[in-house]
């Protein structure tokens, strides 16, 4: 039977020439790497390259190596690191989720606070340039959704000042007109409804007519403008705005342009067709124009009121008014001769009369002259003027002058 | 002896690699450990003075060669940081301790399982305070900053000392050699 010999016993029982062996190689690694360093302080130090050769050597050696096991480490990390993204994922999955969920809703809610944001930036601009009216700032709460009518309902009523026939603006164009106006809330007639009836007048020529809306007729969305002159032709592109006759409505809000105007050209057609300024696709909020004429502005329209009649109105200054059938026409009794009074004491000739007490007033300061004649006028919000509505009015051309006629007589022989 | 110099080189070559191209990814508060400190302080203990020098000063040579920031401070820089904690922690020669048993103080070393972190604290300390000390003599405003930074350093460097002597020491074949010696002085 073979005895297992420890190692340590059978190192001392190895030959004599392993042991050379073993001592030998270790001694030529200690003087190896000792004499490396070394080496390298001289070579350094003195600054003799050929002393630095060695460095070279190792480096060469050990820069695969190195390499080498560079890569493997990066391999290790790269899938280490792809382990923890894997046991990570489910949870990084849900919160990106819930997170991107998060940022949708905040994005959500940011395009509706800018877009809340810009709606009230114009009716802020328009309230602020139209405060002589009175503007009140409504929500639209309902609204019919027909194929005929076109109405809705806003959330202020008579507590708030709103009465029957006030015009509702919306980013400065007309929408319609109050009805139906309860304490609380009131009805707004559109101006595209067949039953509006306003009146216009066309900007350019200041020929007046009555805007009517289509809806009921053809169940477009456009305006028809009826009882225009003859003797014009309005053009494609002219703006159409509120006369301010008839309905306490100010003078001079956009209710749309000329589309259409073919009045004459086709028989028995009687009205241009006006395409609305207004979006009534897309009615939240409206401006209602709680603006009330007084007689002032009444009689300082400026228009031609041959076709009106005048309403009395309640003013300090009181007007006079005619009222048709009335006693006015009539031939009033002669009123009876009094006695006559006895004549008074004549001055003696030469003497001069005594000035009367009455002192002569002094003339009333001269109102200065508007543009619009001293009434009320709607102002369109951010300076818009007829060019700003999408087109460009061509100038009118100049009248080239006639060529005389050619002498066409025919001489008699 | 040779297959023992074998793993040596081998183990030398693996704490310059790991050194060089493994510790940036382990880094803890953007704080990289000193693998190779902590390697050399398991052959301190394991191995003795002889093959902790050696070892250091390969070491040293590499990164001084390979990685050299400034001219020798690698170079000296790991071979005094590796001596410094031998001088205390390194296993005892017999007659260093047949010399205190003549003077009748206590022969009986500390576990080398301990002795292995505490080895690599005091080189890692050493290492870190000469580096501190240099930044500091190149007009760099020591703060809190340097001094916490120094500390999780020291602090996971022993860490790692701790933890690879277990198979280091294994791989060396340490511990089948305190086994033989143990069942020698029982026959």
């Amino acid at each position: 039977m073979k005895l297992k010999v420890p190692k340590t016993e059978r190192r001392k029982g190895s030959s004599k020439g392993a042991r050379i062996v073993r001592i030998t190689f270790v001694t030529v690694i200690v003087v190896l790497v000792i004499g490396l360093v070394g080496l390298h302080l001289f070579g350094t130090i003195f600054g003799n390259k050929t002393l630095l050769m060695g460095d070279e050597v190792v480096t060469n050696v050990v820069t695969p190596v190195q390499n080498g096991f560079s890569a493997v480490v990066d391999w290790v990390v790269d899938r280490l690191y792809q382990l923890k993204l894997y046991s990570r994922l489910e949870l990084e999955y849900n919160n990106l989720r819930q997170e991107n969920e998060q940022l949708v809703y905040r994005a959500m809610l940011a395009d509706e606070l800018q877009y809340k944001l810009s709606v009230y930036e114009n009716l802020y601009e328009e309230v602020s340039a139209n405060e002589s009216m009175n503007p009140l700032v409504a929500t639209v709460i309902g609204r019919e959704a027909g194929n005929y009518f076109s109405v809705f309902t806003i959330n202020k009523g008579s507590n708030d000042g709103v009465k029957e026939f006030m015009a509702v603006t919306m980013d400065g164009a007309l929408v319609g007109y109050t009805y139906d106006v309860t304490a609380s809330k009131s009805l707004v007639r559109t101006i595209i409804d067949s039953e509006a009836s306003i009146a216009g007048l066309i900007s350019s020529t200041r020929d007046q007519g009555t805007v009517r809306g289509t809806l009921g007729i053809d169940g477009k969305a456009m305006c028809r403008m009826y009882y225009l002159p003859e003797d014009h032709l309005p053009r494609p592109g002219d703006v159409v705005v509120t006369s301010g006759v008839g309905m306490s409505f100010p003078k001079g809000i956009p209710i749309g342009t000329v589309k259409e105007s073919t009045r004459g050209m086709e028989s028995n057609k009687q009205y241009i067709v006006v395409e609305p300024q207004a979006d009534f696709e897309h009615v939240e909020y409206v401006i209602v124009l709680r603006y009330q004429p007084t007689a002032g502005d009444v009689e300082l329209q400026g228009i031609d009121n041959t076709d009106l009649s005048l309403v009395p109105l309640t003013s300090p200054a009181p007007v006079p008014t005619i009222q048709i059938g009335s006693d006015f026409y009539q031939l009033a009794p002669t009123p009876v001769p009094t006695e006559t009074p006895a004549p008074s004491e004549s001055p003696a000739p030469g003497e001069t009369p005594p000035p009367a007490d009455a002192v002569t007033p002094d003339p009333a300061e001269t109102p200065a002259p508007t543009d619009n004649g001293g009434g009320v006028e709607y102002q369109v919000p951010g300076g818009i003027d007829e060019n700003s509505y999408g087109f460009t009015l061509a100038p009118t051309a100049t009248p080239t002058p006639t060529p005389p006629p050619l002498d066409l007589t025919v001489e008699e022989e | 002896m040779i297959i023992k110099t074998i793993k040596m080189a081998v183990l030398t070559l693996l704490a310059y690699l790991l050194q060089a191209t493994t510790a940036q990814y382990i880094s803890v508060w953007d704080v990289a450990p000193n693998i190779a400190l902590a390697l050399i302080a398991v052959v301190t203990v394991g191995l003795g003075v002889k093959y902790s020098l050696f070892m250091s000063l390969t070491v040293g040579y590499l990164m001084e060669i390979m990685l050299a920031g400034m001219q020798f401070f690698n170079l000296v820089l790991y071979p005094v940081a590796a001596m410094l904690g031998a001088l205390v922690f390194a296993d005892k020669s017999e007659r260093s301790l047949e010399e205190r048993r003549a003077r009748g103080k206590d022969t009986k070393q500390m576990n080398p399982h301990l002795r292995t972190p505490l080895c690599a604290m005091v080189s890692i300390l050493v290492f870190e305070t000469i580096h501190v000390i240099y930044i500091n003599l190149s007009g760099v405003d020591l703060d809190a900053g340097h001094i916490l930074r120094a500390l999780i350093d020291v602090v996971y460097t022993m860490l790692l000392a701790f933890v690879f002597q277990f198979p280091v020491r294994a791989w060396l074949g340490i511990y089948r050699q305190n086994r033989l010696n143990r069942e020698k002085d029982s026959r």
